[in-house]
């Protein structure tokens, strides 16, 4: 560390220095299922920002039959993130398939 | 700023601590071992299947909680339910059972050490404790499982491994989202398993391995028996876990995955 700040536990070991970067989450985000929607990050100082998704949901999807789970797709771009759901059904190898949305928790922030 | 102090790294400028904010902090840890259970899947309107896997459980109390994993064993964080605080967490190691180191992050009142550095807002609330372990994110990862060359047809991706280097630092992966491939074996169409009998399945993964110096996203071929209706087989392969994208050869393909990579050394 060049200069500024160090924290050691009792045992010695360093728990935070100044070189590391503290994610500054900024905020959390429901998505209902189907929902598609999209944040430009307040408090927005020079970090780099990031995203990610935790999904709803007491059981583990899989593909029965012509249903398809599906969460939202997350991107991040600049200071923009963004969400979209997919809700309609599409034809697949003749058939028709359904996506069920799934719905979860986004996490925001810079880091 | 109307109080408190702000806090730069002393390379990039950036923000890291300031009076604005109360960061997440790890409220709970602990180490979970996996082992074959019975597990629901998903319910169709025909009824309800179910898989037996090695899978473990972790339950916490928690407001807003950013849930990870550390440790060697490939791991899948594949359901998250909660009641008001009351959190439950489903851990998938497609390997066998083992065991997986865990982390909660939540919002909270920092506790009031004795030594250190503490900063409060302008309303006399302590957001920051030098002493408490912060979420650290060292990385986030929004990527996609490539598509097998076979296409729509039968068949997996291969297996694979994307590695994330962090030297020095014990990586923890939190929020993670894990897509599931399911592939080359034909359900029986209309019929009902067997008990005692089971009939299985081929499908891949998406898993996390978090160690000192590194984050591993691991693509994991596995075999699966299950139990219960399934209504037929038209449908056998598809990323049902993760993110619906648009490509080519799945019109309703899911296979983004992710995941926060946060810095657990000494936690």
């Amino acid at each position: 560390m060049f200069a500024g700040l160090q924290v050691f536990d009792d045992s010695e070991n360093i728990l935070f220095d100044l070189t590391d970067r503290v994610g500054r989450v900024l905020g959390l985000v429901r998505i209902n299922a189907g929902e598609s929607g999209a944040i430009v990050l307040p408090n927005y100082d020079s970090g780099q920002p990031f995203a990610s998704f935790q999904r709803d949901g007491s059981i583990i999807s899989g593909v029965v039959g012509q249903f398809v789970p599906a969460v939202p797709v997350i991107y991040v771009s600049g200071i923009a993130i963004t969400w979209v759901s997919k809700t309609q059904y599409t034809t697949w190898l003749g058939n028709s398939i359904y996506v069920q949305p799934v719905g979860g928790w986004l996490t925001y922030g810079v880091y | 700023m109307p109080a408190g102090v702000q806090v730069y790294t002393s390379d990039t400028n950036v923000v890291q601590i300031d009076g604005t904010y109360s960061n997440l902090q790890m409220t709970a840890k602990g180490t979970v071992y996996s082992g074959f259970q019975t597990v629901a899947a998903n319910t169709n309107p025909n009824g309800t299947y179910y898989y037996n896997i090695p899978v473990a459980y972790v339950s916490f109390n928690a407001v807003s909680p950013v849930f990870a994993v550390s440790g060697g064993t490939s791991a899948a964080v594949v359901a998250t339910s909660n009641s008001g605080n009351s959190w439950t967490v489903t851990i998938w190691t497609p390997n066998g059972p083992a065991g997986v180191d865990w982390f909660v992050f939540d919002r909270a009142t920092p506790a009031d050490s004795k030594s250190g550095m503490q900063v409060f807002n302008d309303a006399q609330q302590l957001v920051f404790d030098a002493q408490m372990k912060y979420l650290k994110v060292v990385g986030n990862v929004l990527d996609l499982v490539p598509v097998h060359s076979n296409g729509a047809v039968n068949g997996l991706t291969s297996p694979f491994t994307y590695g994330y280097g962090f030297p020095g630092k014990r990586i923890a992966i939190g929020a993670m989202l894990t897509p599931i491939n399911w592939g080359t074996t034909k359900w029986p169409s209309g019929q009902n398993t067997v008990p005692g009998n089971p009939n299985c399945r081929g499908l891949g993964l998406g898993c996390w391995r978090g160690v000192v110096g590194a984050a591993y996203f691991d693509f994991i071929h596995t075999i699966v028996a299950y139990q219960g209706y399934f209504d037929g087989g038209a449908v056998n392969q598809a990323f049902a876990n993760s993110a619906a994208v648009d490509d080519q050869s799945f019109p309703f393909g899911v296979r983004q995955f992710g995941g926060l990579l946060l810095d657990v050394t000494n936690y």
